[in-house]
């Protein structure tokens, strides 16, 4: 399991390198550089605008620009920002707090609603429960995050004594609205995973025998049944934590949540290239962790994927 | 009985004291209001830095005005400029070299004594500062010589009339020079201002704290918090909620929220921003002022103002803003009309011009609003037969299109400054904000002699002609000022609202 997630890590670095090709190569085709940005605000002469282009290094190749970043990236180095002039892991790192909070505060929405929705409307299949619940999931899924965000703070944040309307600074408060907001796409999915993973195992005969002893049917479900549908279930919860780290933009801007998806956008629309550059970079680490992560709980909740990592190792042997 | 009078007297005496005392002391007990110690600012727009030399947004101008101090300030209502470090100025009669004597009471946030040397840093920093408009403008100064600590001289490479209202903007602060020595990224946020930067949390809040030692008037707000709030709905709810104090910029859409809630108050005001259509006069088509003419005659701006700013805007009559010096508008007595709607006289122009039968012209815009606005000119422009593509680009697509040259027709904002030169960057050549690419040498010269001009009648002639000049010469079609306004809770005051966007908050304070 260990050469496993070594070899994992190590297909990261394919990943850094292609990510940052595209996103360097993509934001160097958009129209427009930082300095252009600049000029929305300040009255430039164009010896001035060649200048300021000169001191950002923006007048090489695009390829001289990619080499000479990746030199300093693997340096450690991910650069500075051109607009606020701070390193890049500095602002990252002090936004990812409020990201990764944000992240399992919705994860764990969605877990507790999507699960018991998608287990029951399974055991009730083709009953109205079960059309309610997946028609629920259907309104889920519609709904766009940021009308449901600007609902929430219009019916709840101004009804509801303690609850803030944005921001990152009154505790679980804080994190109550954006939460839902998030985790309700997110439960729609999850629903609807559930339930058709738990309908492929309900039909399966170990359940039979287990009834057949005598177990009560919630143990039989959630013992036997609920175990054995995890995998898809894992896999779809994993990625979507995994997305959910890399930032929630509209949420974060409906409710001024101070998360890396806003500084990632933000780094976009100034053509702040070193920021945007170095958050995607470690956006991909992240979601590559995480990922790798949510293989390695396959073991975890499967004795057969464990058996066969224990397999390849003595074949290895 | 003699001792019981006493005892009695005794006990009438206290009782009156303690009478007396408690309703000399209700009065003032009832009258005196406790303010909050925090005030909470919701913004609409992110600021990136703490350091005055590197931004010139408004957003960070609000802030810097509360951190740091320049020479001199300046009222928007007055339009004078207010003393701030320097008591008084001096400028010679070829208006290059310039005097000032600088308060002897002044602290910065580290507690060292402002004094000439850190003019002299200021001016030797400035002139690496990572935003141009500071380094161009520091640049521009020949020399700076402490001649005592508190008495300075600036010597200009070029005469400049508008010095004190350049000076005024906060991006001209005065920095120390230990403080930036000692720590070069945070020393340049140390300043002379009535608040000290706490916490700066860049996109969620800026935390200021009262400055103890201020030379000038104390705030009652320990506090002040700039929270980041970027969606409208979001912002006027968190007011709503009593969240926050001050709402900047409510949603146009949600004022009647605001004035049908009795605990908010509104202040809206035409803003200083001037949105107009730039076309490219070097354009092979758009060099013929007859057909600008006939396009500027062809729009009605009402129509654009309804549909691009929900009504909410004022109509511009000219390219000069209507509070900056020399503004002229009364067309008539130069034998001029304005560009109201007259689709008989753009037919005439039309006729004239080297495309009677029509063209098609792209219009290029970078925002949502600005696109709406142009679907409303494209309709209004069949009239005259003139075909108009619409091309959407983001900020700095536009940005880069008007620098090359690459358009034809580019809908923008621009916000003039109160000093008449000020209008210079949008009509000379070689400056990044002249959209219409006009270069003219009459208008070249007049904006130079206006620089120069100590005389008030002469210079508002200059600026006259100026103007005059460019209305008949129509690179630009001046639309509207956009509307703008701040709501806030009824109990607060001592705020000043600023049609600039510029807001001072050092005296706001808000009731308990």
């Amino acid at each position: 399991m260990l050469r496993y997630a070594i070899k994992r890590i190590l297909l990261m670095i394919p990943v850094i390198i292609g990510v940052s090709f595209l996103i360097f190569f993509i934001m160097d085709l958009a129209p427009g550089d930082i300095v252009d940005i600049k000029l929305a605000e300040e009255a430039l002469t164009f010896e001035e605008i060649e200048q300021l282009r000169e001191t950002y290094g923006l007048n090489g190749s695009v390829f001289t620009r990619y080499f000479s970043y990746m030199v300093n990236f693997v340096q450690g180095d991910l650069g500075t920002s051109l607009v606020s002039g701070r390193p890049v892991l500095d602002s990252y790192l002090e936004k990812m707090p409020a990201t990764i909070v944000l992240a399992c505060a919705s994860i764990f929405v969605s877990i507790m609603i999507s699960i018991p929705l998608g287990v029951y409307a399974a055991m009730k299949r083709g009953t109205f429960a079960d059309n309610a619940s997946m028609v629920l999931s259907f309104l889920g899924l519609s709904i766009p995050n940021f009308w449901l965000g600007l609902m929430l703070i219009i019916v709840v944040a101004l009804n509801v004594p303690g609850i803030p309307t944005g921001g990152f600074s009154k505790g679980i408060a804080s994190v109550i609205l954006p939460a839902i907001t998030v985790g309700t796409g997110l439960t729609a999915t999850l629903a609807r995973t559930t339930r058709s993973s738990m309908l492929d195992v309900l039909s399966q005969d170990y359940l039979r025998t287990e009834r057949a002893k005598g177990h009560k049917e919630i143990k039989v479900i959630m013992k036997y049944a609920l175990r054995n549908a995890l995998i898809p279930i894992i896999t779809i919860a994993g990625g979507q934590f995994a997305v959910t780290l890399g930032g929630a933009v509209l949420t974060e801007t409906v409710f001024s949540w101070p998360g890396v998806g806003r500084l990632i956008v933000d780094a976009v629309n100034s053509r702040d290239v070193p920021m945007a550059v170095g958050c995607i970079i470690l956006k991909s680490i992240t979601i590559g962790i995480v990922v790798l992560i949510v293989d390695l709980l396959y073991a975890v909740i499967d004795p057969r994927i464990k058996a066969q990592y224990g397999k390849r190792k003595r074949k290895q042997a | 009985m003699k001792r019981t009078v006493i005892v009695t007297l005794l006990i009438l005496l206290s009782c009156s004291l303690v009478f007396a005392t408690g309703a000399k002391e209700e009065p003032g007990t009832a009258a005196a209001t406790t303010y909050k110690e925090e005030v909470v600012i919701g913004v609409q727009s992110r600021t990136s830095s703490t350091n005055p030399t590197s931004q010139t947004s408004v957003a960070h101008k609000i802030m810097f005005n509360l951190t740091h101090n320049g020479f001199v300030g300046y009222d928007e209502r007055t339009k004078e400029i207010l003393p701030e470090l320097a008591t008084e100025w001096k400028a010679s009669s070829d208006l290059k070299t310039w005097t000032f004597t600088l308060r002897d009471d002044v602290y910065f946030h580290n507690g060292e004594k402002l004094t000439a040397d850190d003019v002299l840093f200021t001016w030797e920093y400035g002139k690496n500062a990572s935003n141009a408009t500071v380094k161009s403008f520091w640049n521009g100064v020949e020399s700076v010589k402490a001649i005592d600590d508190y008495h300075v001289e600036l010597v200009l490479k070029a005469a400049n009339i508008d010095l004190l209202h350049l000076l005024s903007n906060e991006y001209f602060a005065i920095l120390n020079r230990e403080a930036v020595t000692a720590d070069a990224t945070k020393g340049p946020d140390i300043g002379t201002g009535p608040y000290v930067n706490k916490e700066f949390f860049s996109g969620d809040y800026t935390l200021l704290e009262r400055f103890d030692r201020y030379w000038g008037e104390a705030p009652v707000t320990k506090t002040l918090r700039f929270r980041y709030l970027p969606e409208g709905t979001a912002r006027l709810a968190a007011l709503e909620n009593g969240e926050i104090d001050v709402c900047q910029a409510p949603n146009n859409t949600e004022l009647d929220i605001i004035k049908a809630n009795s605990d908010l108050v509104l202040n809206t005001w035409q803003t200083t921003a001037l949105t107009f259509l730039a076309l490219n006069t070097e354009d092979p088509i758009l060099s013929d002022p007859n057909l600008r003419l006939a396009i500027a005659y062809a729009i009605k701006v009402q129509d654009v103002i309804d549909g691009a700013a929900s009504g909410f805007a004022g109509t511009a009559n000219g390219m000069w803003g209507y509070f900056q010096y020399g503004f002229f508008d009364d067309w008539k007595s130069v034998g001029q009309s304005s560009y109201e709607t007259n689709l008989a006289t753009a037919k005439e122009y039309m006729a004239k011009s080297k495309s009677p039968n029509g063209a098609t012209l792209k219009f290029t815009a970078a925002s949502a609003w600005t696109v709406n606005a142009l679907q409303i000119i494209q309709d209004q422009l069949k009239a005259l037969n003139i075909t108009v593509e619409i091309e959407q680009v983001d900020a700095a697509g536009l940005s880069r299109k008007s620098v090359s040259g690459d358009y034809q027709v580019i809908i923008y904002s621009v916000t003039f400054t109160s000093a008449g030169s000020d209008a210079a960057r949008i009509f000379t050549p070689g400056n990044s904000v002249n959209y219409a690419r006009y270069n003219n040498a009459r208008v070249n010269e007049l904006f130079s002699l206006g620089a120069s001009e100590t005389d008030d009648a002469k210079r508002k002639a200059y600026y006259k002609e100026i103007q005059t000049i460019v209305h008949a010469e129509c690179p630009y079609i001046p639309l509207y000022y956009a509307n703008s306004g701040v709501a806030h809770s009824k109990v607060a005051e001592g705020a000043v609202y600023n049609t600039s966007g510029s807001h001072d908050y050092t005296y706001i304070k808000v009731a308990k």
